[in-house]
């Protein structure tokens, strides 16, 4: 006596099968794209961590800068920071990423008088609140950058008196 | 009673072996592709330490030196720096700092690569009679590869790249 196998159950096996195939693959897509996800959002994280190493170690160029500029020419109307509420915007480098990629970003400049400074100097002061006749300002940078799409701003108030 | 199986439905088809294989196939060229992913992501990872994990903690020791100290000169390299004899450079690979003590003394200290041209951003600390020590007193950082030094813009600017192309360069003022 021989056995035949039922052709329906031959085809179910097949349908079975192609069931499981599809599960794997489907499987595998799924596991793709969560590591490419995972990926994608670690590299983010390496940008966001090396721009900020990036953007204070620029940060503090314009704080050396202010510093060392000399008061005649930050209060002049060539002032590399003009009186807000006028401002200077620029394109910096600030340094390079892995792979020598150029990572440029927006510098923009002003700065403020004190409100006890002589209305000479910008202030509000009189010789009674300001009998030193002292002038002070305010030189503030601003760096704007972009991380994963997503906008950032740092800046630096650098303090000059005399 | 003997049983016999038919002989077709024990064994797989020319066509299922091979759709079965094609399948394998792909699915080994798709998880290749995924471990190829991986080690790249790796590498590209691994190439941020110089700017994510060492930036930082040389931005801060920097800042805490520089502002310490009451002048500086640059020189273009090492030997140059420790002789001191040589005129000042605009930019170099080397720089020499003075540091004024409460009793009125001055002790010096020099910022550079290694004695021999290592890689790295070391610390020589001179001596109390003026000389300085063959070995760096400590090192700042062993990850840049390349030093610079310049007073270019009127302030004192260091710039550090590392062997894959990344750059940073910090400023400050001697207090």
């Amino acid at each position: 006596m021989t056995l035949h196998a039922h052709p329906r159950l031959r085809a179910g096996q097949r349908a079975f099968s192609l069931v499981e195939i599809t599960l794997a693959v489907a499987l595998l897509t799924a596991v793709s794209v969560m590591l490419l996800k995972a990926s994608i959002q670690i590299s983010a994280m390496q940008s966001s961590a090396a721009m900020q190493s990036l953007t204070d170690a620029y940060l503090s160029r314009e704080t050396a800068l202010a510093s060392r500029l000399p008061f005649e020419d930050l209060v002049s109307a060539e002032s590399p920071w003009p009186l807000y509420p006028e401002s200077s915007v620029t394109e910096v480098m600030i340094g390079r990423y892995p792979g020598g990629r150029e990572i440029r970003v927006s510098l923009i400049r002003s700065r403020d008088p004190d409100l006890n400074n002589l209305d000479t100097s910008g202030g509000a002061g009189t010789l009674l609140t300001n009998p030193a006749r002292s002038e002070a300002w305010k030189a503030r940078s601003i760096i704007s950058y972009q991380v994963a799409g997503r906008d950032y701003h740092k800046a630096r108030t650098i303090l000059r008196i005399r | 009673m003997k049983v016999f199986w038919k002989s077709r439905s024990a064994a797989f088809s020319l066509l299922e072996l091979s759709m079965a294989i094609s399948i394998s196939l792909g699915i080994a060229v798709g998880l290749l592709a995924l471990i190829g992913q991986q080690i790249e992501f790796s590498r590209r990872i691994a190439d941020f330490h110089f700017l994510r994990d060492e930036a930082p903690h040389i931005n801060t020791l920097f800042a805490a030196i520089v502002s310490r100290a009451d002048s500086y000169r640059i020189h273009a390299d090492l030997p140059a720096a420790i002789t001191g004899e040589s005129t000042p450079d605009i930019s170099g690979s080397a720089l020499r700092l003075r540091f004024l003590q409460p009793d009125g003394s001055i002790r010096e200290a020099i910022l550079s690569s290694g004695p021999n041209g290592e890689r790295g951003i070391h610390y020589y600390l001179g001596s109390l009679e003026g000389g300085f020590p063959a070995q760096p007193s400590w090192t700042v950082s062993r990850v840049p590869s390349s030093v610079s030094f310049s007073n270019v813009n009127g302030f004192l600017e260091i710039t550090l790249q590392d062997d894959v192309g990344s750059e940073i360069t910090y400023s400050g003022n001697p207090d």
